[in-house]
């Protein structure tokens, strides 16, 4: 919508300047240009007709022909120069030593003069710290090898029992230890917290025997103790690029030992024999291709300061006049004879313990490292294979051990069978849930037990059979070729063979084999080894079940007796007008009626059962239900069940004739 | 559980007879005064030892809980004779919960009994009394000593010899009642041993 359809909206006549503000190339489309290109001069005002689009274009039509006689211009938008008040902070590339010798640059935030030209020392300097190792001359040295090991024994014998992670654990302590000796006699020596620590970790009274000791030795040879700083600085240029502190080496040494072992196993293997063949021997000093010289000791202890007893790289170093000497070797030799150093020290050194080397601990547990690690792919998978498929197994039997259970469990319920009309009168109930109750105590008994598998029983059962077979024959060669082949005896193995072959172990059998076997030992003599040997296994091997029945029986019997003896004033007779009855079941104590005791069936069968009696013209509750009556009337029951099942068989055969017809 | 508490003893049960059941009569001119006009049937239901014996040194009480549109519809009796009379007009199940001596230590039992006011055979109306009287037996299994002391006191399984029209239950009916069931016992096994020659010939048939 432009100015000049307002204009016509509102019926006012135009100027007659032209149709349309829009096409008219004059002033309007001039002031246009002006306001798009903004920034540019107003010489482009005379550009002929720029494009302008959008909003803009209708808003300005809608001035119509009160066109603005100033071009707006709008304002540069340029960025303003940065105004920053904050002075550049020097920096400096400083000197400082790396280590005592070396010295190197670095950027440091601070002026020329501020630092001085001094090289500082690094930061990182105190964390350069190095072991002492034990040194002596070569007098020194004969004198304390001649020296009994008298530690070394006992040690062993300690060192036996354990385990190899705890010597690998025992290499870090060594060097702890031989750290803090270090320590104690360094005078200059800059106390990192980190070996604070590790000096905590030890026993405090070690450190007091130390500096005395050790103060000695400087006397005797300060010029062998000193210059550590001047192999220090060796040090330095060997593993340059392991600055690392100290903690981080002990920390380190656990993996790199692990990763060592496994890299140096590839190495070793051509030595293996060689070790395994030292395993029989005893001491270290024993099995040694070469005498180990003043000389070669001396070296080793070199190498040791000069690797920080980095075993691995000493062992790859080792070079003496050709010897050839596996890193167990290296080992077994620092340590006795740095152990018979300190004992010629102070013999009563309590980390002298910390200084013993179990080489065999130590092979062994080297082999067993390499075998794990020489596992072929398919070993390793099968191994995981087997552990997840033992997993599984372990799942499935739980789960089978929870089902297997609970289906117990729905099978020591209640049979259903019984119809529920029963239960519906309050005393039916009360019976229901006294019956549900001795279930419930039952059950929980069965519970704390592993269900019993009855294949189980029965494979203990036949063995049990087969095992008194067996020793009945081995007895009766022994019989016949005994002193006297007694006809007792022979007849006595008669009574005893029967139950055996039997497939039962009750306890009833059970008993009655042993009495027979008792019995023959009192009528005769002769055997009485033979029968009671013979027959006394049977009971011992009882499960516990049969223990429990017999248990219950002996109870029963108690029972009885006591019954008995209750009622043996009374004859038949009186016991009949008395209502007095023993009965050998189990049933639950408590009043009932007689008529409530007869037996009732599943619905569909308790129609077919009421249908039969209605055929016998019979009442389905007897008239007169006494004990005598309904004992009859249940053999009646049972005898229709069975023609009712009779009659189900022959239905079922004639739909099968039916169907093959 | 309260009350004396003594060994039950294994193994004995004893059993006590009882008779139990209802007599009615329709209610002609006599009506006892209190009746409402709709009942036409005035009846007695009852508990008692098959020879009227005395049945209280083991019972104490016996409940009736008749139908509930009665006023006071449990009746407890707590001395002998247990019986109750009323007037109704309709048939109905009666609970009857016999509650033992103290000593007994056992619980309430309790069965229902069928009210019947009415003959089978409905098409002679007859003025006689009607009867339906059941024998049954009370059975206390593993009775507790002291209880069962108690019950030995008195010959309370005795049965007369022959029947009677006043009480029906004796031995003889047992006898007549056995004979019944060992002739039901023996049809049945005719059966049976009918049944077994089919199924022997059906599956002799099969091959």
């Amino acid at each position: 919508m432009s100015s000049s359809d307002i204009f016509d909206v509102l019926n006012i006549k135009q100027k007659s300047k032209s149709p349309t503000n829009d096409s008219s190339p004059g002033t309007g489309s001039g002031s246009v240009g002006g306001i798009t290109t903004g920034a540019s001069s107003t010489l482009l005002n005379r550009a002929p007709k720029p494009q302008v689009t959008g909003m803009q274009r209708e808003l300005y039509n809608l001035l119509g022909e009160n066109q603005p006689s100033i071009v707006i211009q709008p304002t540069s938008k340029f960025k303003e120069s940065l105004k920053s008040v904050t002075k550049s902070s020097p920096w400096t590339q400083a000197r400082f030593k790396a280590n005592k010798r070396l010295v190197l640059r670095h950027w440091v935030k601070g002026s020329k003069d501020l630092l001085g030209e001094e090289p500082q020392d690094s930061s990182f300097a105190k964390y350069d710290q190095h072991m002492s190792l034990p040194e002596f001359t070569k007098e020194e040295y004969e004198l304390f090898m001649a020296e009994p090991d008298r530690d070394k024994k006992k040690d062993e014998k300690k060192d036996t029992g354990k385990d190899e992670q705890k010597d690998t654990g025992k290499d870090e302590k060594k060097a702890a230890v031989e750290d803090e000796q270090q320590k104690t006699e360094k005078s200059e020596g800059k106390e990192s917290p980190i070996t604070k620590e590790t000096k905590s970790d030890d026993k405090p009274n070690a450190e007091d025997p130390k500096p005395d000791e050790d103060n000695e030795t400087e006397g005797n040879k300060s010029d062998n103790t000193k210059p550590d700083g001047g192999i220090d600085e060796q040090d330095k240029k060997e593993d340059e690029a392991s600055t690392s502190d100290e903690k981080n080496n002990e920390v380190d040494s656990n993996d790199k030992k692990d990763t060592d072992n496994s890299s140096t196993i590839g190495k070793t293997v051509g030595e293996t024999n060689i070790m395994d063949d030292k395993d029989d021997k005893e001491t270290p000093q024993e099995q040694k291709p070469a005498e180990w010289t003043y000389e070669e000791v001396e070296y080793l202890f070199g190498l040791c300061r000069t690797y920080d007893l980095r075993w691995f790289v000493i062992s790859d170093r080792y070079s003496f006049k050709g010897i050839q000497r596996t890193i167990e070797e290296l080992k077994t030799e620092f340590y006795m004879v740095s152990r018979k150093y300190f004992q010629s020290k102070n013999a009563a050194d309590p980390l002298l313990a910390s200084l013993e080397y179990p080489l065999d601990k130590e092979l062994e547990r080297k082999k067993y490292l390499e075998r794990l690690l020489s596992r072929s792919a398919a070993e390793i998978a099968e191994e995981e294979a087997l552990i997840i498929e033992s997993r599984k197994f372990e799942i499935g039997a739980k789960k089978m051990l929870i089902e297997r259970e609970s289906m117990l469990r729905l099978l020591d319920s209640p049979n259903s069978d019984k119809s529920v009309a029963q239960h519906l009168s309050s005393q039916g109930i009360s019976q229901l849930y006294s019956s549900l109750l001795a279930d419930k105590t039952r059950k929980r008994k069965h519970d704390s037990t592993v269900p019993e598998n009855p294949w189980m029983k029965q494979q203990q059962q036949f063995v049990q059979q087969k095992q008194q077979l067996q020793q009945l024959h081995e007895r009766k060669p022994d019989i016949s070729t005994g002193t006297k082949p007694n006809a007792t005896v022979s007849s006595s193995l008669a009574v005893a063979l029967p139950p055996n072959n039997k497939t039962t172990t009750t306890s009833a059998t059970a008993p009655s084999v042993t009495a027979s076997g008792t019995n023959n030992n009192s009528n005769n003599g002769v055997t009485p080894s033979v029968s009671g040997q013979a027959d006394a296994p049977p009971p011992q091997k009882k499960t516990k079940k049969q223990k429990l029945e017999q248990q219950t029986a002996q109870k029963r019997k108690t029972d009885v007796a006591y019954a008995e003896n209750l009622l043996k004033d009374f004859d038949e007779e009186e016991k009949k007008s008395l209502g007095i009855s023993m009965h050998g079941e189990k049933l639950t104590p408590g009043v009932f009626l007689r008529s409530t005791r007869i037996s009732t069936f599943k619905p569909a069968l308790q129609n077919k059962v009421y249908g039969v009696l209605q055929e016998l013209k019979l009442p389905i509750r007897p008239a007169m239900p006494s004990k005598a009556v309904v004992d009859k009337q249940e053999e009646l029951l049972k005898q229709i069940v069975v023609l009712t099942d009779l009659k189900k068989t022959i239905d079922k055969l004639d739909a099968e004739k039916a169907v093959s017809q | 559980m309260a009350g004396p508490s003594s060994k039950r003893i294994k193994t004995i049960s004893v059993s006590r007879p009882i008779i139990y059941g209802n007599t009615a009569r329709k209610m002609g001119e006599t009506r006892p005064p209190n009746a409402p006009a709709e009942h036409t049937h005035i009846w007695t239901i009852f508990l008692r030892g098959p020879q009227n014996e005395d049945i209280s040194y083991y019972i104490k009480q016996v409940v009736f809980k008749l139908h509930d549109t009665y006023p006071n519809s449990t009746r407890i009796i707590n001395a002998p004779p247990f019986e109750l009379t009323e007037t109704g007009w309709g048939e109905f199940d009666i609970n009857v919960k016999i509650h033992f001596i103290e000593e007994a230590n056992e619980k309430v039992l309790s069965f229902y009994h069928r009210l019947r006011l009415h003959p089978y055979d409905m098409t002679q109306p007859s003025q006689e009394e009607i009867k339906s009287i059941f024998y049954d037996e009370l059975v206390f299994n593993e009775p507790n000593e002291q209880f069962f002391q108690t019950l030995m006191t008195k010959p309370g399984n005795l049965l007369p010899s022959n029947k009677t029209d006043q009480c029906p239950f004796s031995k003889q009916l047992e006898i007549e009642e056995i004979d019944r069931i060992n002739d039901g016992i023996k049809e049945v096994d005719k059966q049976i041993e009918e049944l077994k020659g089919k199924v022997a010939e059906k599956l002799e048939e099969k091959p």
